[in-house]
């Protein structure tokens, strides 16, 4: 069982959240559209996704985790 | 090179199997190649090899940062087919089909190849239009492709699940007899065999860092054992795709995730064909009788091979919903592989902004089948400095020019 850490919920099963990945901010301009649209860092080590604690608090997390290892760091 | 022939074997035996040669060389690096192929899988291998045989490219170089085939080539569930949902894709897949009846033959060496068919199970109306739809696509491409009724399909497999009130009733199925399996392991040797035979220098345990450029030129790789100056450079690196694109300022609109398969223990012959439940679960049985079982990615992106034990819970309800007679059946062996999903799903075979580097990345979840017809279409890619109509739609201009190929006939989870 994987554990996500939930700063209001404390640690809970993954099956709770959804996980929506590498942020993608609305494009601005700053980076060709296609490449704004479609194209991820997809970073090997440390990452910050965007979380969904949908059976849960049901609010919108931003956490850091390390997509070598898995782990999530504070 | 050793012989594999019968008589070949026959000598070998009678000589005690004392006298067998390496089947590949471990040469030194040298200073300087026309190409280097990143990436000893499948496809790094088969773009190598079809470079010397087909192109006259004999200085080439494969590396990997660890060893031959021991990423997704070696992790697969090896169903190789041709029913995808895009042209492009079902004509690409078709010419690989051809390619792997021969393959054996071609390089000498046995990769298994079994064409026992495949059988997809329709449970839904809208899917069934679908493939009624998809039936005409691949009728154009030339590939066999009919839809049975469930009374059809319960004969050709028997341990599905009788008819009788359930959730999702099976309406239908598709039956695409030129669909088959081989073994990956093989594969791969097959590949570095016949490539090494020809002159490709092979180095494993040797990790590409980084890509050097000048002046918007590839001149060349930066690895775990010095600098190696190359003509052209190709990438066949799957997870790591974007690890090595950003050392060349490139983002790729693909996403690394976990993909799992499972092994049960092995059983008297009981499934002749690989059956699919689309989106769910699919297994084929090996010649040792177990029964090897994919079903859809994980659902974090990760590059762990290491997968999610939600992920076994939700495969195995899917396989005992259609599978109920292997509900006392146990798996033996489970594994995960980092595949390289693509936005469209579809695979990026492409050149790139950097002149002289070339990208065969993001095959996901299906991309042992595109070996062959992969590397040939890479070796033809790079010789050429340019792609022909068979590969233009899977160029990474496609998400600039608004022309993505989806598709959702991969086994990952975007389906
Ligand atoms: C569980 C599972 C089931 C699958 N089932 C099927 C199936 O049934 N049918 C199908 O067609 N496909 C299937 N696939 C997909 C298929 O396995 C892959 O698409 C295919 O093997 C990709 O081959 P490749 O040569 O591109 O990549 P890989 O075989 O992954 O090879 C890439 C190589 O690059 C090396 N590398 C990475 N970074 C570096 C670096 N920096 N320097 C040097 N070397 C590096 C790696 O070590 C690796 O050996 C499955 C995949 C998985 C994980």
């Amino acid at each position: 069982m994987r554990l996500v850490p939930c700063p209001t919920c404390g640690p809970r099963e993954a099956g709770e959240f959804v996980c929506f990945g590498e942020p993608r901010p609305r494009p601005d301009g700053t980076r060709p559209l296609a490449e704004a649209i479609y194209a991820r860092d997809n970073l090997k080590g440390p990452v910050a996704e965007l979380w969904w604690h949908r059976a849960g608090c049901r609010r919108w997390l931003t956490l850091r985790r390390n997509s070598a290892t898995n782990a999530f760091v504070e | 090179m050793g012989d594999y022939s019968f008589f070949g074997l026959l000598r070998h035996a009678f000589a005690g199997h004392a006298e067998w040669p390496r089947a590949w060389r471990d040469p030194p690096l040298k200073p300087h190649y026309d190409v280097v192929v990143v990436g000893a899988g499948g496809h790094g291998l088969a773009a190598a090899y079809y470079l010397a045989a087909r192109h006259g490219i004999r200085n080439v170089l494969v590396l990997d940062k660890g060893w031959i085939g021991g990423g997704n080539t070696g992790r697969n569930t090896v169903t190789i087919r041709a029913n995808y949902l895009r042209e492009p894709s079902i004509r690409f897949h078709a010419e690989g089909l051809r390619m792997w009846r021969e393959l054996s033959g071609a390089l000498g060496f046995n990769v298994m190849f079994s064409e026992r068919g495949q059988l997809d199970l329709i449970q839904t109306w809208a899917k069934l239009r679908d493939v009624k739809r998809r039936r005409s696509t691949m009728a154009l491409a030339g590939v066999p492709f009919d839809i049975l009724t469930p009374a059809q399909a319960r004969a050709r497999v028997p341990i599905l699940a009788p008819e009788g009130p359930t959730r999702l009733p099976i309406l239908a199925a598709t039956w695409h007899p030129t669909a088959g399996v081989a073994r990956h392991d093989a594969v791969a040797w097959g590949y570095a065999r016949a490539a090494d035979a020809l002159g490709v220098d092979i180095v494993q345990n040797c990790e590409v860092r980084a890509i050097r450029r000048a002046g918007g030129r590839v001149t060349g790789v930066e690895t775990a054992r010095g600098f190696v100056a190359a003509g052209k450079v190709g990438l066949a690196v799957s997870a790591h795709a974007g690890v090595l694109a950003a050392s060349a300022d490139l983002r790729l609109p693909i996403e690394t995730v976990p993909l799992q398969a499972f092994v049960s223990e092995p059983l008297k012959p009981m499934l002749s064909c690989i059956v699919n439940c689309p989106g769910q679960v699919y297994l084929s049985q090996t010649d040792k009788g177990e029964l090897a079982i994919g079903g859809g990615s994980d659902p974090v992106p990760s590059y762990v091979q290491r997968g999610d034990f939600a992920t076994i819970e939700r495969v195995v309800t899917a396989l005992l919903e259609i599978f109920p007679v292997l509900a006392r059946v146990r798996l033996l062996r489970q594994w995960t592989g980092a595949i390289d999903l693509c936005h469209d799903t579809s695979p990026i075979l492409s050149k790139t902004p950097v002149e002289g580097l070339y990208l065969d990345v993001g095959w996901g979840s299906g991309g042992f089948k595109a070996i062959p017809a992969g590397g040939a279409a890479f070796a033809r890619l790079i010789a050429n400095d340019a792609p022909d109509d068979a590969i233009l739609p899977f160029a990474l201009s496609r998400f600039e020019s608004g022309r993505p190929l989806y598709e959702t006939a991969g086994a990952s989870n975007r389906d």
